[in-house]
């Protein structure tokens, strides 16, 4: 994993459950299938723990038919509000770092 | 396609599962719960999604590791299009990585701190504490079994709902046992309270970490502590039982630094100073007496005159007439400590002009330990094997607790000088008609008559004694 997706792992986690509540692997798959490829299966799981621990996620336990039951994860109100911060900031971030390196490989 | 049966995806599943937790647990057992719950589903999953459904063929030298390994296989014949050789045991490692690592990438995104380093080293160098640690582990998880349907009952759980609230105080006993233990060595003896300032202060630290420890705080980041405490707590209880109990039933150890026997004798003499306000007449107890000041046993008496100038040779009798001996005769078989003065005493009684022991005139000088000989009394009696001091060796005064009494007295209204000398050789007789004192009086006088006779040579050996006391011929005297 890049330190880049790293940095906004959060985010992406945040908007993946928003999108629909999901348990581990779920979440992870879809990461995947949304293009984020190089993302670690623990990665994403411990990011789920530390936004479900900051209060960002809730959790419920849905019984399986086969196989052991699974632990979905909902987002919250604070969990919007955090992903709207970072949404925000991302796309600031990105209109700046755009700009630089657009100047750059003008002046190049 | 061959499917691999569930049974054993699942067993590899729970195998990389636990590796994982393995590789996290000096979390703690609740973060490690929460971090892995559901873990197994999600491996479960992702190896279901692999092309080829779980079965996952491995090479024995992967360049890349994880994502990369898949690939569509036959039963064995995985290896024929020159890759690794096949095996048909499922390694979760080649799809997920090795269980340590995954266990940092999940830590590290759960915002968790660091494994401590060491944490994934094989036992080398610690072989011994582990060993000791692994079987304490498996002594604990055995214990645990025995007492699980107990603490599963209301009763049980009731009850250890109480322990638990009494940790605090086990905590304290905790830190004090530790020091108590690590001090003995140094001759540091077992009580509540140390004397020594340094020990004094080592035993609030010991006791505030020992509390800190108890509430989960200040313990070094290591898996290893959690368990050495637990394996420390143990010793500690265990060490607890005796020290407590010694304690208790010691109470103040004053002026005490070896010695044998000493434990009966000063039980005994506490018990006696229990009832030292009551008439009773310790009849065919010799020696079990002794004087005590605020609980605590009185080794050596200083007298003052009236302008709070130092008396020696000062002989001392209670109001039935009877000799005031600190040192009971079993006293006199032990050792004692002497404020201001390092070493092991034995305190020695003056002499009567004929020869007897005079325990009641004061202050008792004292030899030290190294300078006497024990000899065994004839009769076999246990209590007369005491230390006499060597030939050529002279008893010491013991230094004065101060050169003049605070408090001088003015010179009238101070007849009790005379009278007590009169009260006494006067008293002894009355009282001898009682029975009681007669006996006791003396403290080697088993014969009656000695008394009224022994008191006048006492009196007499005062000033001739002041310079030179005694020689050490006690056990003659003894068996008469």
């Amino acid at each position: 994993m890049t330190q880049l997706l790293k940095g906004v792992l959060d985010a992406a986690v945040l908007a993946v459950v928003e999108q629909e509540d999901g348990y581990g692997y779920d979440v992870l798959r879809r990461l995947r299938a949304a293009g984020l490829q190089d993302i670690g299966d623990a990665s994403v799981y411990g990011t789920l723990r530390r936004l479900y621990a900051a209060g960002a996620l809730t959790s419920y336990v849905v019984p399986s038919d086969e196989g052991p039951h699974r632990k979905y994860y909902g987002i919250t109100a604070h969990g919007r509000a955090m992903l709207g911060t970072q949404r925000k900031e991302w796309q600031e971030f990105t209109g700046t770092v755009a700009g630089l390196l657009g100047n750059r490989n003008e002046a190049a | 396609m061959v499917t691999t049966g569930t049974d054993t995806l699942a067993a590899h599943v729970r195998g990389y599962a636990q590796a994982v937790r393995l590789h996290l647990s000096d979390l703690g057992p609740d973060v490690v719960e929460d971090l892995t719950d559901g873990l197994e589903a999600d491996l479960t999953d992702a190896l279901l999604d692999l092309p080829d459904q779980g079965r996952v063929p491995v090479p024995v030298s992967d360049p890349r590791g994880p994502r990369e390994v898949p690939q569509r296989s036959e039963d064995t014949s995985w290896g024929e299009g020159g890759g690794g050789p096949v095996t048909t045991v499922l390694d979760l490692a080649a799809v997920f990585g090795p269980a340590a690592a995954y266990a940092v990438e999940l830590r590290s995104a759960a915002g968790l701190a660091p494994a401590a380093v060491g944490e994934y080293r094989p036992p080398r160098r610690w072989a011994v504490g582990r060993g000791i640690v692994a079987a304490y582990e498996a002594v604990a998880e055995r214990w645990r079994a025995v007492w699980r349907p107990f603490a599963s009952s209301p009763a049980g759980s009731a009850i250890l709902d109480f322990l638990k609230t009494l940790a605090p105080a086990w905590w304290i006993l905790r830190g004090w046992v530790v020091v108590t233990v690590l001090l003995f060595p140094f001759g540091m003896s077992v009580r509540l309270w140390p004397y020594d300032r340094a020990a004094q202060f080592l035993m609030i630290v010991a006791i505030v970490v020992s509390v800190q420890w108890g509430r989960g705080k200040w313990l070094p980041r290591r898996s290893w502590a959690p368990r050495l405490l637990m394996v420390a707590s143990v010793g500690a209880a265990v060490a607890a039982v005796p020290l407590v109990l010694y304690v208790a039933s010691a109470g103040q150890p004053y002026d005490y630094a070896g010695g044998s026997g000493y434990d009966a004798g000063f039980n005994d003499g506490y018990n006696q100073a229990q009832f030292a306000t009551s008439p009773v007449d310790y009849l065919g107890e010799p020696g079990s007496d002794g004087v005590w000041v605020d609980g605590m046993q009185v080794s050596n008496l200083f007298a003052f005159d009236q302008d709070g100038n130092p008396l020696r040779n000062v002989q001392l009798f209670d109001d039935r007439g009877r000799p005031v001996r600190t040192i009971s005769d079993q006293g006199a078989s032990q050792t004692w400590a002497v404020p201001d003065l390092p070493g092991d005493w034995v305190f020695q009684p003056a002499f009567a002009g004929d020869g007897r022991e005079r325990w009641n005139v004061y202050p008792l000088q004292a030899v030290e330990l190294e300078d006497t000989e024990t000899v065994f009394d004839e009769d076999g009696d246990g209590w007369n094997d005491r230390p006499v001091p060597l030939t050529g060796v002279r008893p010491q005064s013991m230094p004065w607790p101060f050169l003049k009494a605070p408090t001088e007295i003015p010179s009238k209204g101070s007849p009790a000088a005379p009278a007590d000398e009169e009260g006494a050789t006067e008293e002894e007789p009355g009282d001898g008609t009682e029975v009681s004192p007669e006996p006791s009086a003396p403290a080697t006088g088993d014969q009656p008559g000695v008394a009224p006779g022994g008191d006048r040579p006492a009196s007499g050996t005062v000033p001739g004694g002041s310079t030179g006391v005694p020689t050490p011929t006690l056990e003659a005297t003894d068996a008469d």
